[in-house]
């Protein structure tokens, strides 16, 4: 797995005054479609999600001034089309219906056993529940708590990425994970009150 | 403050939390057939890209990028500032750059998916074109070459001593016409995000405007600052107003109402006269003010 901290090293790029956003693409293309992922973007949205990345960094290289590695600036406008795309996503979840995941729970019943199907149900359910409150992080928060709770990077990588002290990083990883918790607490009750206690 | 322990090593999380991170896989890398888009599109890009017509020197640059085992090539022919929209050749074979033959790339075909096209010049053509100097990476593998650069880039090299400054400048200008140097980047990352309270698709709809009206510059300059002040009224809390500011500037210069674009340029030359911004200012303005 490439260091992040080894990123603009081996691009060279913060030796070029003006990069392209070609030259980003080429150098930078992958660090910047797995960051959209880990901040949210869901896999199917990526390609236009990075489409419009890549459009606003082209607009935007001019303000770039060199003070900041390029990977942090780069960091900081992904973190914005994220929040764009997430938006997206959320409108489109607003105005479908669930269909599809009762429609896989029944052919699952159909072929195996009742027992069976429970569990899967139960475990679908916390994964549901996980995800939701994973979801209902910031951009900024997300990424954090991917990279070190989900990929396990080192908390120095962590923030290089970020452009911010390693301290820092470990005092909102606390402050992540505090929100996390309290998110998935609040899924559960809320869930709990459906049910009558049922769960 | 320590880091925390990991959730996936604490013993006293529930164990549906430890399997579902452990089930969590690592991000997704870019599809091939997704990827090589995505470099035809910023290829695209470049190839009618504001830095390079605004650092027109008179240089021809030669780019190109390739995403896993295809390259795309960009080779651009500038005369002075009125390098926009001209000669690009696009393929995705390395060995057809050295040739003089025309070629057309069936290259945006694949890209009409991507909605920005439309809206953006094509130029898919090449001619030899005045000192145009192409030249092509033998190596299909993701390499950028920029076989010349302009005197400006030279001139706008950033200094090791700027890049290890601490201080972080936010990407965006808003309502702006100049960059801003802001705090550092920890203020940055906590910051409520500049954007965040527009519509989805307001950042698309700045682009396309701007990506009209810098392609309107070298025919129609009067139009692209039109289309700037458009850019103003319709997004008055833009996030590429530094940007809207460069090409009205290029337009007032193009008319020859160079007093005016002094004027407009002075809060981006004043505001941050070390930035890159600036000087790329002060290249495109050329002479000292009227």
């Amino acid at each position: 797995m490439t260091a992040l901290s080894d990123l603009d090293h081996q691009s060279g790029v913060s030796e070029v005054a003006f990069p392209t956003v070609a030259e980003i693409y080429a150098m930078h293309g992958d660090f910047l479609w797995k960051s959209l992922h880990r901040m949210g973007v869901p896999e199917a949205d990526l390609p236009d999600a990075m489409q419009e990345l890549l459009l606003v960094v082209h607009h935007r290289i001019s303000t770039y001034d060199g003070q900041s590695k390029l990977t942090t600036w780069l960091f900081g406008i992904g973190l914005r089309v994220a929040a764009t795309a997430r938006r997206k996503v959320r409108r489109r979840r607003e105005t479908d219906l669930d269909e599809g995941v009762e429609l896989e729970a029944t052919t699952h019943r159909e072929l195996d056993g009742a027992e069976a199907v429970e569990r899967r149900v139960v475990e679908r359910d916390a994964e549901r529940r996980l995800n939701e409150a994973l979801e209902s992080l910031q951009p900024e928060q997300r990424v954090l708590f991917v990279l070190y709770e989900v990929e396990q990077r080192p908390c120095s990588e962590i923030a290089e990425l970020l452009g911010v002290p390693v301290g820092t990083v470990h005092s909102r990883l606390h402050t992540v994970r505090e929100l996390f918790f309290a998110a998935l607490a609040r899924i559960e009750k809320r869930e709990r009150s459906r049910t009558g206690g049922r769960t | 403050m320590n880091a925390p322990r990991r959730l996936i090593e604490d013993d006293e999380c529930s164990n549906e939390l430890r399997a579902w991170l452990s089930r969590a896989s690592a991000s997704p890398a870019i599809p091939p057939s997704v990827g090589s888009r995505l470099a035809a599109y910023s290829a695209h890009l470049v190839a009618g890209g504001i830095a390079t017509a605004a650092l027109g020197t008179g240089a021809a640059e030669a780019a190109s990028a390739g995403a896993g085992s295809s390259s795309v090539g960009i080779a651009e022919a500038g005369a002075g500032s009125s390098s926009v929209g001209t000669k690009v050749i696009l393929s995705f074979s390395s060995a057809t750059l050295g040739t003089k033959t025309a070629i057309i790339s069936v290259l945006f075909s694949s890209m009409v998916g991507f909605g920005y096209v439309a809206s953006a010049p094509l130029f898919i053509h090449r001619s030899a074109v005045g000192a145009s100097q192409v030249q092509s990476s033998p190596s299909s593998e993701a390499t950028v070459l920029r076989q010349t650069r302009s005197r400006s880039v030279e001139a706008a090299r950033v200094s090791p001593e700027a890049q290890n400054h601490a201080a972080a400048q936010e990407p965006t200008s808003s309502t702006r016409s100049s960059p801003r140097t802001t705090g550092t980047a920890t203020s940055r990352i906590t910051e409520p995000l500049p954007g965040q309270e527009d519509d989805s698709g307001a950042l698309s709809g700045e682009a396309r405007v701007l990506e009209a009206a810098r392609a309107s510059l070298g025919s129609a300059p009067d139009r692209a600052l039109s289309l700037t002040e458009e850019h103003a009224r319709h997004f008055p809390r833009g996030q590429l107003g530094a940007e809207r500011e460069f090409i009205a500037i290029d337009a007032l210069i193009r008319l020859g109402r160079r007093a005016e674009a002094w004027e407009r340029a002075r809060p981006g030359l004043e505001g941050a006269p070390d930035s890159l911004y600036a000087k790329r200012l002060r290249t495109l303005l050329g002479e000292p003010a009227p």
